[in-house]
């Protein structure tokens, strides 16, 4: 029993100073990277807006193509769809750019994917903030459906720290994939009906996509109840969420087991 | 605690790197079936040519790689850290807000931190720089908080690779007078040097890494000797040593 209640304590201190140096190197790198810029935080709402504008002037603008609610259209799905892109590619290096940290001192490698997910987390607050003030200044009506907002959000936060984590996983340990994440997240992206309604894919394939990539799902979803007013498809959501924190879990577990060989990975 | 208690036992201890893709693997074995003890209180100096594994056993000590043969027995509650100039330090980020992530990294709490920071930062002796991102700082000033922070450090087990750079000159004093009053205490230290005056001053034992193995491990004096007689030179240095006396 004795023993035990050591190892309780030594857990729980254990997870508190890891929680702790999560916060501090996630909070030091937020202040840097706002420090890098004249605008700083501005950035964080200003980078998706101007994405969605290149995206409208191509595509609405140029090409003529959507309807009238393009603009919102791409809106809701650039904000979103950014937060996935980002999440992924800075965890799938952050194990590798925290090299010298890794090699001078015993830390849980862990740390570092999870502080690129709040980063961007943060980030998706403010993003999200700004969404909501623009959409009713675009026209669009505020409906309950608007509450179920954090829920799907909380959705896509497990969805993003699965595959962030995995990718964390396995870039130290075969580098080259870092190539292929980049051309994965672009092949994504224009499945993932960032651009175009998933029904504009005929069937059977759009349902397929659907179903198969939970971006194109979570997106669909997102405009479900924040433009058209509609119920969002919640048993596709729930078994999401089962999905992806049986992911993290897994994912979670093989980073400790691996712990002690990426300071051999990342000297390779 | 009896002043012979072993923190740390190595324990026929091997490391094999393997290097390249999987169709073109090679493997390095810098060190091979070596054995040896940290007691409690001793000062433990290692020598050894460059790439005689001193990085490799180093690593093992703290924990950060495990062996691939034997082991390296030591207490949940024995603490080991490594003493570097700048360690975890990310140039985008102010110099205080590096000491915390640094500090943590190293094992301490936030408040233990919070304690320490008044006195690392006047040690540092930067004035407001230590506000600003690190990147603006000139090398000499980041070896100075990086130093600041790791004198600070109290673990059980204190592990200095003796190569590092440690600002301009004035600092330098300041910074090897702190380091010898923490040796020459109750710390437990292993010094991984090439300066054999250094070993001999500062430690009670010193063991000699020669081709993978251990090829002595005895008192200063006579390992030193022994080295000299085959090496035939004192040992060349690049750098100044930070541990040695003017």
């Amino acid at each position: 029993m004795a023993i035990i209640a050591v190892n309780t304590k030594i857990i729980k201190r254990i997870i508190l100073h890891y929680s702790d140096l999560v916060y501090c190197y996630t909070r030091a790198n937020v202040r840097g990277e706002v420090s890098r810029n004249f605008l700083g935080y501005a950035w964080w709402s200003l980078e998706p807006m101007l994405g969605m504008l290149v995206y409208y002037l191509v595509f609405a603008v140029g090409l003529r193509l959507g309807d009238d609610d393009f603009l919102t259209f791409l809106l809701v799905g650039t904000s979103f769809w950014l937060w996935f892109n980002k999440t992924v590619s800075q965890s799938a290096n952050s194990i590798t750019k925290a090299k010298g940290i890794i090699l001078s001192a015993k830390v849980s490698k862990i740390v570092f994917p999870l502080s690129a997910i709040l980063h961007t987390a943060v980030k998706q607050i403010v993003v999200v903030g700004v969404l909501l003030v623009f959409l009713p200044l675009a026209g669009i009506e505020i409906t309950k459906y608007w509450f179920i907002l954090p829920l799907i959000m909380a959705v896509q936060l497990a969805f993003i720290a699965g595959v962030s984590l995995t990718a964390a996983i396995l870039v130290p340990i075969i580098p080259d994939l870092s190539f292929l994440i980049d051309t994965a997240l672009r092949l994504m992206f224009f499945v993932s009906g960032v651009l175009f309604s998933m029904d504009r894919i005929g069937p059977p394939y759009g349902m397929y996509l659907y179903y198969a990539n939970p971006m194109a799902a979570l997106l669909t979803n997102y405009r479900k109840i924040l433009l058209y007013g509609e119920s969002p498809d919640f048993p596709y959501l729930f078994g999401c969420l089962i999905a992806s924190t049986i992911l993290c879990l897994a994912a979670g577990i093989t980073l400790r087991k691996l712990d002690s060989y990426y300071p051999r990975w990342v000297l390779k | 605690m009896t002043s012979e208690q072993v923190l740390i036992r190595a324990e026929n201890v091997g490391v094999t790197y393997s290097m390249g893709a999987f169709w073109k693997k090679s493997y390095y074995t810098p060190i091979e079936n070596i054995s040896f003890d940290i007691i409690s209180g001793q000062n433990l100096g290692i020598i050894g040519r460059n790439g005689a594994g001193k990085s490799t056993l180093l690593r093992l000590l703290a924990g950060i790689i495990l062996p691939d043969e034997g082991r390296i027995i030591k207490g949940p509650e024995v603490s080991v850290s490594m003493l570097v100039a700048n360690a975890g330090f990310d140039p985008f980020i102010s110099g205080r807000d590096n000491i915390y992530l640094a500090g943590m990294i190293f094992g301490l709490s936030r408040k233990d931190i919070d304690q320490k920071l008044p006195g690392i930062i006047e040690f540092a002796d930067i004035g407001d720089w230590i506000d600003k991102p690190l990147r603006t700082y000139s090398s000499g000033m980041m070896a100075r908080v990086g130093f600041s922070l790791s004198l600070e450090m109290t673990p059980d087990v204190l592990l200095i690779d003796e190569a590092m750079g440690a600002g301009d000159e004035n600092f330098r004093k300041k910074a090897r007078t702190r380091l010898l009053e923490k040796i020459k205490s109750d710390q437990t230290t292993v010094i991984v040097s090439h300066d054999l005056d250094v070993l001999a001053d500062l430690c009670s034992r010193v063991i000699w890494i020669h081709d993978k193995h251990i090829r002595m491990d005895d008192d200063p004096k006579k390992v030193t000797e022994a080295y000299l007689k085959t090496t035939g030179n004192k040992g060349k240095k690049r750098k100044r040593s930070i541990l040695k006396e003017d």
